[in-house]
């Protein structure tokens, strides 16, 4: 029986599709077959974030109402292949979908595959509540705001109580951090009292990859793409420790750095 | 100029306290699971009790 677990926030815009696109891949690449779901119909994104969007035919609705058999409606990545694509439909809305139905066809899913992931749409309604019916883990995903954690404590007060929660703080702008401009990692975690699984700086890479169409895990150097691929380690139960954020180092730090005179040159960069 | 900076960077400083300070108390209201009629009269009664023994300025 695979895990199932469902990337959620409440509130939208926060990373969850990016989020559930890059763990999927970084599962996959780590040998383990994954479904990545788009739960969010009517409104769907993963298709795009994974660069799939093309070979869309079928959805998850046309599974549940029989109309088309799971194997028609599953996109499979032509560069891992054993990650796959449940489509979200998107010309229907989430009222359409029975929660049961849901539920039921996650277990299948979970019979299938190592992993699924259930990008959870925005919102605390139906959308919301199918994404997490069939999940027993969640992973919740924050930026460090106050509109941002504020929907993500309403979220984990919503999470059925047998549901193994974790938390992604997402967006993290070391530089912001460290000026006392942002709000840290520290400062989330003491309000939400959730148990971290990772932090993920914020970065142009995440851009680039986006309008690609590609995980930002394949992005060379890319921080974030690192930090995702940590998250995908520690899912699979390795102990992978949290580096401390690491500012990019622009053309004044490494003049500094070469006088000695900051703090980056004294050992504190870690990466 | 110095003083200018020091200001400067306390700024800085207060902008991440100040979303704590804002996220505890709106999280207080949103964690009570009061309906907002109760919430309103749960401190309304509260203030009645602490007029008792103090004085409290309404305008406040």
């Amino acid at each position: 029986m695979g895990r199932t677990i469902v990337i959620t926030s409440g509130k939208g815009g926060v990373g969850k599709t990016t989020t559930t696109a890059n763990l999927g891949t970084g599962l996959a690449e780590a040998g383990k077959s994954v479904v990545v779901v788009d739960a969010d119909v009517g409104l769907r994104n993963l298709d795009v974030v994974l660069g799939l969007e093309n070979r869309v035919s079928k959805h998850l609705l046309d599974v549940i109402e029989g109309k088309a058999s799971l194997d028609d409606a599953l996109v499979r990545d032509r560069v891992r292949r054993s990650l796959h694509l449940l489509p979200a439909a998107q010309n229907r809305e989430k009222d359409d979908v029975p929660t049961d139905a849901m539920a039921a066809l996650m277990n299948t899913l979970a019979e299938r595959f190592d992993f699924v992931l259930i990008d959870s749409p925005a919102g605390i309604e139906k959308g919301f509540r199918n994404a997490v019916a069939g999940a027993k883990e969640a992973i919740v995903v924050t930026t460090p705001e106050v509109s941002a954690v504020r929907d993500a404590d309403r979220i984990i007060g919503l999470l059925p109580p047998d549901v193994d929660a974790r938390l992604i703080v997402n967006r993290v702008r070391p530089a912001l951090v460290k000026k006392g401009t942002m709000m840290s990692v520290n400062d989330v975690v003491d309000i939400l009292r959730l148990e971290l699984i990772g932090v993920v700086p914020d970065e142009k890479e995440i851009i680039i990859a986006t309008n690609r169409g590609t995980p930002v895990i394949d992005i060379e150097g890319s921080e974030t793409g690192a930090a995702f691929k940590r998250i995908a380690r520690r899912l699979l139960g390795e102990s992978v420790p949290i580096p401390p954020l690491q500012e990019r180092t622009g053309f004044f730090d490494r003049v500094k750095a070469t006088l000695g005179l900051s703090r980056a040159s004294q050992g504190q960069r870690t990466s | 100029m110095l003083d200018f900076i020091t200001r400067f960077f306390r700024r800085e400083e207060s902008s991440k306290s100040l979303a704590k300070e804002r996220l505890r108390l709106v999280l207080l209201s949103d964690r009570v699971a009061l309906a907002p009629e109760a919430f309103d009269e749960m401190k309304g009664e509260m203030l009645a009790v602490i007029r008792r023994y103090l004085e409290i300025d309404e305008r406040a």
